[in-house]
């Protein structure tokens, strides 16, 4: 713990100017109060390189300012300065005072014992400026025992930094286009080996009106419901039907029952013929599906035809090379499947 | 071949003249409630089909309403039990009480003797009583001391659910969650619905239901609705459904394989034939369409199957799994 000391920087150079510097002092709000200052080591005593705090103590009262000294890398010479740290405030409301701390961390290589000059902390009011020096402080440096019992050791040799990944990267990608190209070679001679073609080839697949009217044409040539099957031949009716509107509306028919598939059919067909030939050929179906209805010969041709002509009047109209419309044109699918 | 088409187009005949009344019904009820097609739908399905119904809604949704017209139509007994803590199995059935005129013990029956019973709040009493009351429904008779007593013909319960408040409630168990025929789900009506209601208690103006038919028509049409012929398809995409519930993988559902903890009973296959049945009854036909299955399908599975915490913590819901599986499944 140190006390303040104050120096008066006045120039006597006359009892005037005496008298005029006491009044100054007097009239100063902090010429009657104390400022205390201080500056301490954690420990008195260290290692060679060690580490030790010294800390910063200002205890002003409030509304003066003391500035704290502007420290470089070193303090007093040998020591070094390894960190400063910011200042920070409290506040003792007892006797309305401010204590400001900092804290240095410092080390020193030299061994002994090293002087550390009292801390200068400047004290400001108005003109009037004041300087306030801390305790000196003294710091045992000591050095490490060397043992002379032991040989001489030659110096270590040098580590070997670990591998990054931008290192190893450029390996890693030349080892997959190798790979790559030893998988074509074998793929390459094993089609060449077996007469089948390298590269995949594009076909393009069918349309749904050219898959329903083929499997409608299968389906008159096999003469199901005169061979007395008449369950199985609108059962198969309907789902060629219902395959083709989910095809070719992309509408779930398959999934759907029969009122729900007119309901999402009508948003593109409207209630126009198609329709009408529709909800009478799903709603026979159903009859003969699920409760044994036993339609007309007639009846069953028909509906078979009604099927076909559905199918033709509601596939995509191909457009012709002037932009019109071609019904009897065939029709480029602009889907592709994949043939390897 | 012949023969079973011949006897299809005659039931189908009968059934659309014997149905009749099923409209006469609808447009009674239709008088007094406003809105809840649905509601009522379900009411005439369980009650043709010897079912019974839980009902889920929150309270002034006109449930007690619904079922005491359908009571005044059909001349039926009605009876409405709250269902609270302290309730006891002798307060719903009945108990021996005695006769100090007779000088013996004599039978005191409970509410549960009527046609029409209203469980309003059926899990807000303890399981004892719960159990009475299923009991009752599964076996169509109780026991006071050693006497046993059928139940009255029509019998019906609806029960009631309030999915808001669960506080001090009871939940029932999935075992008698089960005998349910139909959880029905009650929303609240359209805004003109609602206009209407407003205006009918504004003017005071409450129009009653007419007598349509005797208790025992109802029994006559419960014979012929289970008469409704049912193709082997139709038994298959039943089937379908409800097993897509127990291996959802299967059936091109994997996703559901983690969300379901377990998938409808036997029970369920049993109720989902017999309500498409009578739903093609009340829609004056006598066969069933896949329409049918559709129509009765998220009522008679809702309570049926489990779900796991994580569907719960992922917000599926049991109706979001029964419209994936029956928009998954190849209709026949």
């Amino acid at each position: 713990m140190v006390w303040i000391i104050r120096k008066h920087h006045m120039n006597c150079k006359g009892i005037r100017l005496n008298l005029l510097l006491m009044a100054g002092l007097l009239s100063s709000p902090v010429t009657a109060q104390l400022i205390r200052v201080q500056a301490a080591l954690d420990s008195n005593t260290i290692d060679l390189g060690g580490q030790v705090h010294l800390t910063l103590t200002v205890e002003k009262p409030r509304g003066t300012v003391v500035e704290f000294p502007v420290f470089g890398d070193t303090l007093s010479g040998s020591v070094e300065i390894l960190d400063k740290g910011e200042i920070d405030s409290s506040q003792n409301r007892k006797d309305d005072k401010v204590v400001l701390t900092q804290k240095l961390t410092i080390t020193a290589f030299d061994t002994g014992l090293l002087y550390i000059d009292p801390v200068p902390f400047v004290y400001r009011s108005g003109s009037y400026a004041d300087t306030i020096l801390s305790a000196a402080n003294y710091l045992e440096v000591l050095s490490f025992p060397i043992d002379t019992t032991n040989t001489i050791r030659d110096i270590k040799g040098l580590y070997k930094a670990p591998l990054t990944a931008r290192e190893i990267f450029p390996w890693v990608l030349l080892a997959a286009a190798l790979g790559l190209m030893v998988w074509f070679m074998v793929y390459y001679f094993k089609k060449k080996k077996r007469n089948e073609p390298v590269l995949a080839r594009a076909i393009p697949v069918e349309a749904p009106d050219i898959i329903a009217l083929r499997e409608l044409e299968q389906l008159k040539a096999e003469k199901v419901w005169q061979q007395g099957r008449v369950k199985e031949y609108y059962s198969r009716l309907s789902d060629i039907v219902r395959t083709y509107l989910e095809n070719r509306y992309n509408i779930m028919a398959l999934e759907q029952t029969s009122y729900e598939i007119l309901i999402a059919v009508q948003d593109y067909t409207g209630k126009d013929t198609n329709y009408g030939l529709l909800k009478t050929l799903l709603r026979l179906s159903d009859l003969v599906k699920f409760a044994k209805a036993e339609p007309e010969p007639e009846e069953n041709m028909n509906q078979l035809e009604n099927a076909i002509l559905f199918v033709r009047d509601t596939r995509p109209q191909p457009v012709s090379e002037t932009g019109e419309t071609d019904p009897h044109g065939i029709l480029k699918v602009p889907t592709l499947k994949t043939e390897v | 071949m012949g023969e079973i088409a011949f006897q299809i187009r005659e039931l189908n005949e009968k059934i659309e003249r014997e149905s009749a009344f099923v409209d006469l019904i609808t447009n009674e009820i239709r008088k007094v409630i406003v809105g809840q097609k649905h509601l009522i739908d379900s009411l005439l399905v369980a009650l043709l089909s010897d079912g019974h119904v839980l009902l889920e809604g929150v309270p002034g949704l006109a449930k007690t309403l619904a079922i005491k017209t359908l009571a005044d139509t059909i001349d039926a007994g009605f009876s409405r039990i709250q269902f609270t803590p302290d309730l006891l199995p002798a307060d719903l059935i009945g108990t021996m009480i005695y006769s100090q005129k007779k000088e013996e013990f004599i039978v005191r029956k409970g509410p549960v003797f009527s046609n029409l019973i209203l469980a309003d709040e059926i899990n807000r009493s303890p399981a004892k009583v719960q159990s009475a009351l299923l009991e009752a429904m599964q076996e169509k008779q109780v026991t006071i001391g050693s006497h046993s007593f059928e139940l009255p013909n029509p019998f019906m319960v609806l029960a009631t659910q309030n999915p808001i408040e669960q506080e001090g409630t009871y939940p029932l168990p999935e075992a008698q969650v089960d005998r349910f025929m139909f959880k029905v789900v009650i929303t609240y009506p359209s805004r003109e619905e609602e206009k209407l209601i407003v205006r009918e208690n504004l003017a005071m103006e409450f129009p009653k239901a007419r007598t349509i038919v005797k208790p025992e028509d109802i029994q006559k049409a419960r014979n012929l609705a289970k008469e409704v012929y049912m193709d082997e398809k139709i038994e298959q995409y039943i089937l379908d459904i409800v097993f897509a519930t127990r291996f959802p993988s299967q059936y091109k559902l994997p996703q559901f394989s983690s969300l379901i903890s377990y998938g409808g009973s036997p029970r369920a296959s049993i109720n989902l034939a017999r309500a498409a049945k009578t739903f093609a009854f009340i829609r004056r036909r006598g066969y069933v369409i896949p329409e049918d299955v559709r129509a009765v399908c998220h009522d008679v599975m809702r309570h049926r199957m489990g779900l796991t915490y994580e569907a719960e913590a992922e917000n599926v819901t049991t109706e979001d799994i029964i419209t994936e599986v029956l928009n998954n499944i190849e209709v026949p």
